[in-house]
């Protein structure tokens, strides 16, 4: 693929990468943001070579992943920003009137899953919010199918019963 | 995914649709964050950091450093006391200590020498 198509292929699916790499990183936006430009510089400079086993945007989540957790596993590099985090933090939340908007409708589904297990709440994410097929969302995580599967179906049931306890208690 | 999902459906598009907002644009994702100077409560958090960091090494050095055996026993030849050595504290040791010089008769028989001229 030639780099103009690889650019814009990435723009095509920049909105769907950027939500992927917030999943990738906790919810931290900061974070996902740093991630993704690590993900496009690989893809750019052909370190990340896309030979079409599957779709571009199913490869291209697949390295987001990666790059997230070569990202995490630089740990010395997190412990040098405490001193910076709290007022990171600030600058990564949203606003008060978008987080009181944002609170009702989404509030209660990122809290249910930040109680589900990582790969639960992944296999989840790339089937509900990314209209991956379950079989595209095992590529991504670098699973079996079946275990995809298995994770897909447990997520579900256990974010019913989280949704309908929030719901319950408010 | 069946009908059933439809309500979970619904609820992660929600989500998707209000994202949409606050997703950054491609092309600052693609030039990067430009890179802030460390602040300083950064940098005296990494330096926090290195001096706990050192602290907890040279107390695991020191502590894995191997000990010294005090010196209870003398080493040393002439201090040197076995339990048996009593059986030598018997009257005239110390020519058991002495080497004879060949030639005087006096030093072998000191009692003889005396007499010496009465009977040899």
């Amino acid at each position: 693929m030639e780099p103009r198509d690889l650019e814009v292929e990435l723009e095509r699916c920049h909105p769907d990468g950027f939500a992927w790499a917030v999943r990738c990183c906790g919810g931290n936006r900061s974070d996902a943001e740093d991630v993704l430009h690590q993900a496009y510089v690989k893809v750019l400079d052909g370190r990340a070579r896309f030979e079409g086993r599957s779709s571009f945007k199913t490869w291209l989540f697949g390295v987001i992943r990666f790059t997230a957790r070569e990202q995490s596993r630089a740990w010395w590099s997190q412990a040098l920003r405490l001193g910076g985090w709290l007022r990171e933090r600030s600058d990564d939340s949203l606003d008060p009137a978008q987080a009181a908007a944002a609170d009702d409708t989404h509030g209660r589904l990122r809290e249910a899953l930040s109680r589900l297990s990582k790969r639960q709440a992944e296999v989840l994410h790339l089937v509900f919010y990314q209209d991956l097929t379950i079989q595209e969302a095992a590529t991504v995580l670098g699973m079996p199918v079946g275990t995809a599967r298995t994770h897909y179906e447990r997520g579900k049931t256990r974010l019913r019963t989280l949704l309908a306890e929030t719901v319950m208690v408010r | 995914m069946t009908e059933r999902d439809d309500d979970i459906r619904e609820l992660f598009q929600g989500a998707r649709r209000a994202d949409t907002a606050w997703t950054p644009s491609f092309d600052r994702v693609r030039a990067g964050r430009p890179r802030r100077p460390a602040p300083r409560g950064r940098l005296l958090a990494a330096a926090v950091v290195t001096m706990a960091a050192a602290v907890v090494l040279a107390v695991v050095v020191r502590s894995r450093a191997p000990q010294v055996p005090p010196d209870l026993v003398p080493l040393e030849v002439g201090q040197l006391r076995m339990p048996s050595d009593f059986l030598l504290d018997v009257l005239g040791a110390e020519t058991l200590r002495s080497v004879p010089a060949i030639g005087r008769s006096d030093d072998w028989f000191p009692a003889l020498a005396e007499t010496k001229g009465s009977q040899l």
